[in-house]
């Protein structure tokens, strides 16, 4: 039986690219039938059964790139788009409900296993948004990048934590979804980590410039209402934050990027 | 004669719909249809073929259904849409003005610019 587990390899190597479970079966079989109407006529063309199984296997071109496209062709927008509502719902929704969840299941403070977790409710909401999250860019983003995205969401989701816990923070991470955001847009136009990562350093470029002018904004006003210029310390802090929030996210992803594709710096030319 | 790819994928499109605007076929028979009619010139890639089906069928210019052959053998069939005629004719369309334009180059006469 060797010749159906060629056909079958090949159908089992198409299978692993597409991602939605749902359409693998009726595509395969189509496929399937393909090769093997195409098989038949080599073998009425003279061939033998085992040359034209090869000759009708070769006919179909690499299975890798061949099931990448029926993936591409078969995105499962319909389930996708429930996600993404879910989603929106998701970010809408408050620590509130992580703090409604903990009442409902009769935790009702912030002690858990007789540890004191702080903000139990926030990092509760948090991680709904990040399976959510995963899910989506499991689902949508190019194979490639998706689990580059997961983990920066991870990262992003975590620093939203612990800025929650230190509430002054807050203002720099809505700039660093955004950044991320461009980040991807211009990866996904350009095919090109580079123009990615300069986006990524032009902005944290920015939020430096804006932290220092907050910075000298503040020891003016100070100065003025108290005579005096105020405490220096928040500066470093500030900068170490812009700094790791936005540049580190960026960097895993390009990290990622470089690790699956080996010549990721070509420009795509259009 | 064979020709380059990259002058086949912006048409392919526009060939598949034309195929299925005579009648409905499987993807095996539009292949070799394609081969036939274009003397062996265009060797559509059945790795090209399905996906783009499956494109247009989301797209609602085609449809499908599957027929058991006398072998047992259960086959998906495509149908044209109105829909997918409309873009056939758009197609043919730029086809043409294209085709204009590339040959008053090569002609190495302007009247293609009118």
């Amino acid at each position: 039986m060797q010749q159906p587990s060629k056909i079958t390899e090949y159908l089992e190597a198409v299978r692993q690219q597409i991602r939605w479970k749902k359409v693998q079966s009726p595509v395969l079989e189509e496929i399937k039938n393909h090769i093997i109407d195409q098989k038949d006529a080599f073998i009425s063309d003279g061939l033998n059964e085992e040359e034209a199984t090869d000759k009708a296997i070769a006919e179909m071109g690499d299975p890798i790139v061949v099931g990448e496209q029926l993936d591409r062709a078969h995105r499962p927008r319909l389930i996708g788009m429930g996600i993404g509502i879910l989603l929106v719902i998701g970010i809408l929704g408050t620590a509130d409900m992580g703090y409604n969840l903990l009442r409902i299941i009769g935790v009702g403070n912030q002690i858990v296993l007789g540890i004191y977790i702080p903000m139990l409710g926030e990092l509760i909401y948090l991680v709904g948004v990040f399976v959510i999250i995963s899910s989506l860019a499991a689902i949508f983003a190019p194979r490639n990048i998706s689990k580059a995205i997961i983990w920066c969401q991870g990262f992003i989701l975590t620093a939203i934590y612990l800025s929650e816990v230190s509430p002054r923070i807050r203002f720099v991470l809505l700039l660093v979804a955004v950044n991320v955001i461009s980040f991807l847009v211009l990866y996904q136009i350009s095919k090109s980590v580079k123009i990615g990562l300069v986006s990524t350093v032009t902005s944290f470029a920015g939020l430096f410039l804006l932290v220092v002018g907050t910075q000298i904004n503040c020891y003016m006003y100070n100065h003025g209402v108290n005579g005096s210029y105020g405490g220096f310390e928040n500066v470093p802090k500030a900068l170490a934050i812009i700094f790791i929030v936005c540049l580190v996210p960026q960097l895993l992803m390009a990290a990622f990027i470089w690790s699956k594709n080996p010549s990721p710096l070509h420009t795509k030319e259009f | 004669m064979a020709i380059d790819k990259s002058l086949l994928t912006g048409s392919t499109t526009m060939l598949i719909l034309k195929l299925l605007d005579e009648t409905n076929m499987y993807g095996y028979q539009m292949i070799e249809e394609l081969r036939k009619k274009s003397n062996n010139a265009f060797e559509l890639k059945a790795g090209t073929l399905y996906p783009l089906l499956h494109t247009l069928e989301q797209k609602n210019m085609l449809t499908s259904y599957e027929e058991t052959a006398d072998n047992a053998r259960v086959r998906k069939y495509y149908s044209i849409t109105k829909n997918g005629r409309k873009q056939l004719k758009e197609k043919k369309e730029e086809w043409k003005a294209y085709t204009a334009a590339v040959n008053g180059v090569l002609g190495g006469a302007s009247f293609a610019t009118a």
